[in-house]
């Protein structure tokens, strides 16, 4: 099992992410969200975010992920932090094996 | 503009089309996605600089003033143009970094330490973003495309 630590920043990006995300997706709401922080493939300091639905139905479409990934790049220039929030969606299948890597303490 | 965008969004199209689950050709799918859409925004950027539909001297010039990089941080910072080309645009240079680059099975690390491949349907994922960022490119006014130049071209001076 693998644990990443969070530092006061990461924390900061992810409450006011975590903020965004439950006010974009109210019904019906995440079951989950896992949180990270690393380098994404062009070795630039990033953020990922799993979020994980009731069933993939609920899953938003294109223009909507786009749009609250718009919202959490505004959030996070408030915090003056330029880092790239990468976010994925799945039903709880898809991130089951993620769950047993422990991201975002 | 210039017809080079879509013929390179048929490419990832066709690849996808015959790929199935075969890795290397859907990295070369995303990979042209991610082309077809930048180089979209080279021929907004080409028309609205030479005021020019065609391919003159001067078109030819300015399709090539765009860099990836600012590129990217451009249209992230812009309020108008974030949610439909920078969010696209920035998830799509990530993912042909790593179709060009890497040899992890996925372009997520903590996905990739689960086991999970990159598959046809994440790659069609991408595909679909970048061809409804062009198709967004495609619908801008005339008014648009000179704002969207002006943001992808002229540096902030502080």
């Amino acid at each position: 099992m693998t644990t990443q630590l969070m530092s006061n920043r990461d924390q900061r990006a992810r409450d006011v992410m975590e903020a965004v995300i439950r006010d974009a997706l109210q019904s019906p709401a995440p079951e989950s969200i896992y949180f990270s922080a690393h380098d994404n493939h062009s070795g630039e300091p990033s953020l990922y975010v799993y979020i994980t639905m009731p069933e993939e139905r609920f899953i938003p479409d294109i223009e909507a992920r786009n749009r609250l990934s718009g919202a959490l790049l505004t959030a996070l220039q408030s915090l003056d932090d330029d880092r790239f929030p990468y976010v994925y969606y799945g039903p709880r299948e898809a991130f089951q094996q993620l769950g047993q890597i422990r991201v975002g303490e | 503009m210039t017809d080079l965008h879509r013929d390179t969004l048929r490419v990832a199209e066709t690849l996808l089309t015959f790929a199935k689950e075969d890795g290397f050709v859907l990295r070369r799918a995303v990979s042209s996605a991610y082309y077809a859409l930048f180089q979209g925004l080279c021929a907004v950027v080409a028309e609205s600089m030479s005021r020019s539909t065609s391919v003159t001297s001067e078109y030819r010039r300015a399709f090539r003033a765009l860099d990836h990089r600012q590129c990217r941080n451009s249209l992230n910072q812009s309020a108008e143009f974030k949610n439909d080309l920078g969010v696209p645009f920035a998830e799509l240079q990530d993912i042909r970094q790593w179709a060009d680059y890497s040899v992890t099975p996925h372009p997520d690390d903590l996905i990739a330490r689960t086991g999970a491949s990159f598959n046809h349907g994440q790659a069609h994922f991408y595909y679909r973003k970048a061809h409804i960022a062009i198709y967004y490119l495609d619908g801008l006014d005339l008014a648009q495309k000179a704002r969207l130049m002006v943001t992808l071209v002229v540096k902030e001076r502080s």
